[in-house]
């Protein structure tokens, strides 16, 4: 299974306007964070918040829905959400925790779950997991050769990074900006060629843009946890929903992706064991 | 005739430790000795030389049962060496937390010593209770220490964080919700003890007090001048005691005394009870006070503002002192700052202190109560090795007598 | 006998190896039954060495299930901080608890005797498993200066797995018991790996992740740290020299050294 196991897949967007406007795609991570705040779901949420430095998140402990709807948006580098898991039910004294991961940092919280030597209390009060879709990601000091290098923009200036369509887009306030993704390629940090998951397979839901129109995100449940708090949001009007069948360029485009890096990616984890260097499976 | 009991290691306690007992033909022991047998790890040692902050990180892990005071008897050394104000938010956790510990560690012990005094058909029940009191208390140490063994959070000029609105709250309503329970868990404790029907006087000895604070500790209260330390060599008249045994002996005003929840009880609430029922009395008291004082905190604490200091870790060479009230007794750690380096560290842990104390206080009672005495002071030696009871004369064991205490 | 038979042997599940079992259907599996029945408390001994008794606390914590666990799940056959008994008897696990002092006669005698008398010796918690920070010892503390040399119990006895952690979390502790209750030894597999990892450092992210171009900024390490000895630098663990216990910690929850799909796919039920 290309897509990891999986209760559903449908294409959704929040229907909130201040969402929509701030949010990558349609919104679902903020979306879904803010309503299981709401209710009492979670009491706070570990989400990649605005760093010092433009472009370069900062992980935090969001306590209200003003802080999750302030950290929307894709940030392409590092944010090392899960340090902050352990602040957020100790300090912070949140017993229901909720937390946005990408695929490796999914894989760090769930080993910590299911093995937890030296990560104390802390299993148990994860109650929402979302996931988002990861191909790759950047050091910081890559973004930066891609937008003041190679595209000639002051990143002060850029208000959205997105990739999509092959490419890799920089928006300004009256600008679109936008180059081919095959010269991003050797700027990803080299973990990323041996990771083999896509559509975060061990998160409670992961969504992402691909296989939904501009505006909308595809979401997958996973969980029964993840399923359930979903289904709940859609059925108080949190989201609205198109079926896959229904929308453009579909799931098979997804399945295309998360085959592509599986096969390239385990291509590199061969090379190494033939290298002799090591891997994690 | 004389005869030697040794009973090696004392069970039931945090470490390891041998009692050796001189009794006559009716058993009565006429002469104690109790000392430590637990290898020494040196951490004064593996300190020194580095930066400050590691010594609170290594002192900690003297003692996994009473880590709090170990921390912050560290951080308060260093903090005066360093001469850093600490902000009052700061002393205010920094006290809470050594609060809600006395509530847990106090209740380790009373699950230590249930053998002793909890009838089979209750145990569960017993172990119940200490349970959640401990939960609760815990739950305080994790959030403000960060962790709830060997707490991270502490740090010398205060604590790495305050906590949030939200953990205050928290902590105040499960308190508050604690306190019947406690109530009625020391209820519990004082009733078990007193059943047990204790020979009258047991373990009542004429040495002195010494506390220094009602709860916490405070470094002005200890006198440095009054305070000696000898080798174990010049204490026990028995050579062999004396070469075997792994700590020092702590005096004060030349002589040696008793630390924990009694002494502070006698220096701080005029209680007056001696002995091994009065110092389980004053321990479950105790946890009544400490709660009382957790809840105070949480009510007066503001999180929004610093709990930490600014400061410069280079340091003048000034002897720094902490010392700080544990469940045990007073710990004292002595800690010296040049260079930005470690220079001297030294730490007088509660149990040293009682050590030179314990063994004569089971003079006079059959051997059979020897181990009732020692436990009474909740002894906390890190380390443990050999197991073995042995009669002196024909070395034969003689556990049974001691299962059945 | 592999490990794991023994395991299983020892705790009742499998009394007699399949072979025998065959060949005597009928009155063997009466026998396996009423080996089961016996044998269905695992008898746990508890040995400190050169530890701080934070791990056994941490068992303590337990609280929803510990009156349980002792008083029905498993027989306490030995340990000095919870039963009297000064014998060290035949066992099933032994959790052995503090790293082992060279210049201690005394220690070096316990572990052997007790290796000798457990089927199974766990190093339990980090002093135990990788030295922890027994590792910076160097003597020369009065009462005994020539203590000075702490090292691993698996430096001188072969030790069958390892739960390390300073203390290791109540949660593993008893997920590791009720596995072995079970014979759940998928389960148990990363914990007989960890016996070999006995020489533990934070500069292990740097050296076996980082370095071997394996690192994705996740940050579990630095979040897993009991020490916070471990912040996160531009996505790269960034070690504190001065705070770091040698534990191992950071490393064995980081997803890049060791990865148990199998188990988490169980857990999450997917
Ligand atoms: C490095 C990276 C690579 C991605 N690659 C793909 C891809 O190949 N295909 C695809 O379909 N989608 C990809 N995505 C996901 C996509 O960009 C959107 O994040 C996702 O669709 C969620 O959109 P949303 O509108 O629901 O979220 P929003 O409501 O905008 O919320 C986004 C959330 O993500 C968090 N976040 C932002 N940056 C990071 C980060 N660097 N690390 C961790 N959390 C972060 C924010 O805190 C916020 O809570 C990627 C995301 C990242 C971070
Ligand atoms: S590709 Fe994999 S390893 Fe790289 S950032 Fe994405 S999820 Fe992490
Ligand atoms: S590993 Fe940590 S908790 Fe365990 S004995 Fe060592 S210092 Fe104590
Ligand atoms: S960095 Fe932290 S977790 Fe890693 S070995 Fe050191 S103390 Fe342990
Ligand atoms: S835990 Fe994550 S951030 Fe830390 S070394 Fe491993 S991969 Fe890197």
């Amino acid at each position: 299974m290309v897509l990891g196991t999986y209760k559903e897949i449908v294409s959704a967007r929040a229907t909130d306007k201040e969402i929509q406007n701030v949010s990558q795609d349609g919104g679902i991570v903020t979306g879904l964070l803010a309503y299981a705040l709401d209710e009492k779901i979670i009491e706070g949420a570990v989400v990649a918040g605005p760093g010092e430095e433009f472009w370069k998140p900062e992980p935090m402990v969001a306590m209200t829905a003003d802080e999750i709807i302030a950290a929307a948006g894709t940030k392409y580098t590092f944010s090392p959400n899960v340090m902050m898991l352990k602040k957020a039910v100790r300090q912070y004294g949140i017993e229901k925790l909720g937390t946005v991961a990408i695929p490796c940092q999914t894989m760090g919280i769930r080993k910590t779950q299911s093995y937890p030597f030296g990560v104390r209390f802390l299993a148990d009060k994860i109650k929402l997991l979302v996931g988002i879709y990861c191909m790759e990601n950047f050091p910081f000091a890559s973004l930066q050769t891609f937008i003041s290098e190679k595209m000639g923009i002051d990143p002060t200036l850029v208000e959205k990074m997105d990739i999509g369509k092959g490419k890799f887009w920089v928006y300004t306030q009256d600008d679109v900006f936008n180059i081919p993704l095959k010269e991003t390629h050797g700027y990803e940090q080299d973990g990323c060629n041996v990771c083999l998951d896509y559509t975060c397979e061990l998160a409670d839901l992961a969504t992402g843009s691909v296989g939904s129109p501009d505006g909308w995100s595809t979401v997958i449940t996973r969980t029964e946890d993840g399923n359930s708090i979903f289904q709940q949001a859609v059925e108080t009007g949190v989201f609205e929903t198109k079926d896959m069948a229904n929308v453009k360029p579909g799931l098979d485009l997804l399945e295309k992706l998360a085959a592509q890096k599986k096969d390239k990616n385990q291509k590199t984890i061969d090379k190494r064991k033939e290298m002799g260097l090591p891997v994690p499976y | 005739m004389s005869e030697k009991i040794v009973i090696s290691p004392t069970s039931r306690q945090e470490g390891h430790a041998e009692l050796v007992m001189e009794v006559d033909d009716e058993g009565i022991v006429t002469k104690g000795r109790y000392f430590s047998i637990t290898p020494v790890r040196g951490l004064e040692k593996i300190v020194t030389g580095k930066a400050p902050e590691t010594a609170p990180v290594i002192t900690q892990r003297i003692c996994g049962v009473c880590p709090i005071p170990h921390t912050l008897a560290s951080v308060e050394a260093m903090d005066d060496s360093l001469d850093i104000e600490v902000p009052k938010a700061g002393r205010q956790l920094r006290e809470l937390i050594l609060a809600a510990h006395h509530v847990n560690s106090h209740a380790i012990h009373q699950f230590l010593i249930a053998a002793d005094f909890v009838p089979e058909n209750l145990m569960a029940a017993a172990i119940n209770s200490v349970s959640e009191v401990r939960k609760t208390a815990q739950y305080v140490v994790d959030m403000v220490g960060g962790e709830g063994i060997h707490p991270s959070e502490i740090r010398i000029g205060g604590m790495a964080d305050n906590i949030s609105e939200l953990a205050r709250k928290k902590l105040y309503a499960r308190l508050k919700q604690l306190k019947p329970k406690l109530d009625e868990h020391v209820d519990l404790i004082i009733g078990l003890v007193a059943d047990k029907g204790l020979p009258e006087g047991l373990g009542v000895h004429n040495q002195p007090t010494l506390a220094t604070h009602q709860i916490y500790g405070d470094r002005n209260e200890f006198d440095l001048e009054r305070f000696t330390e000898i080798m174990p060599e010049s204490w026990y008249d028995d050579p062999e005691v004396a070469k075997r045994a792994c700590s020092t002996i702590p005096l004060y005003d030349g002589v040696n005394v008793e630390v924990g929840p009694r002494a502070r009880a006698v220096e701080y609430k005029g209680f007056n009870e001696r002995g091994v029922v009065a110092q389980h009395v004053a321990r479950a008291l105790e946890q009544k006070t400490a709660l009382s004082r957790a809840i105070t905190i949480l009510d007066e604490l503001d999180t929004s503002a610093p709990a930490r200091a600014d400061f410069d870790i280079t340091g003048t060479n000034k002897l720094g002192v902490g010392a700080i009230e544990g469940p045990r007794g007073m710990d004292v750690h002595m800690a010296q700052v040049a260079n930005g380096k470690t220079q001297f560290y030294s730490a007088l842990v509660p149990t040293t202190w009682n050590i030179p104390t314990m063994g004569p206080a089971t003079e006079g009672f059959h051997h059979e109560f020897g181990p009732h005495v020692i436990r009474a002071y909740d002894p906390c030696l890190s380390c443990a090795t050999h197991v073995m009871v042995v009669d002196d004369e024909d070395r034969s064991i003689i556990k049974n007598e001691m299962v059945r205490l | 006998m592999s490990l794991i038979d023994r395991i299983k042997q020892f705790l009742g599940f499998k009394a007699k190896p399949d072979k025998e079992a065959k060949a005597d259907e009928g009155a063997s599996k009466k026998e396996v039954k009423k080996v089961a029945e016996e044998k269905a408390k695992p008898r746990i001994g508890y040995i400190h060495l050169s530890g701080c008794t934070g791990d056994v606390i941490s068992l303590s914590e337990n609280y929803d299930i510990l009156a349980e666990l002792l008083t029905n799940m498993v027989d306490i056959v030995y340990g000095q901080t919870l039963v009297d008994n000064w014998e060290v008897p035949e066992m099933d696990l032994a959790l052995v608890e503090g790293s082992v002092c060279l210049q201690d006669e005394h220690s070096l005698q316990e572990l052997m005797e007790v290796r000798e008398k457990a089927a199974m010796v766990c190093a339990f918690g980090s002093c135990s498993a990788t030295g922890c920070f027994t590792r910076y010892s160097r003597g020369g503390q009065q009462a005994q200066p020539a203590h000075e040399s702490f090292v691993p119990i698996a430096d001188l006895v072969k030790v069958d797995c390892a739960i390390p952690g300073c203390p290791p979390t109540p949660e593993i502790i008893a997920k590791t018991v009720v596995a072995l209750i079970n014979g759940d030894m998928d389960y148990l597999q990363p914990m007989i790996d960890l016996a070999g990892y006995t020489e533990a450092c934070g500069c292990d992210l740097q050296l076996k992740v980082v370095n071997q171009a394996l690192c994705i900024a996740c940050g579990t390490c630095a979040m897993s740290c009991q020490t916070r000895a471990l912040d996160m630098t531009n996505g790269r663990p960034e070690l504190n020299e001065d705070r770091c216990v040698k534990c191992g910690i950071c490393y064995v929850q980081c997803p890049r050294s060791w990865w148990p799909e199998e188990q988490i796919k169980k857990d999450l039920g997917l």
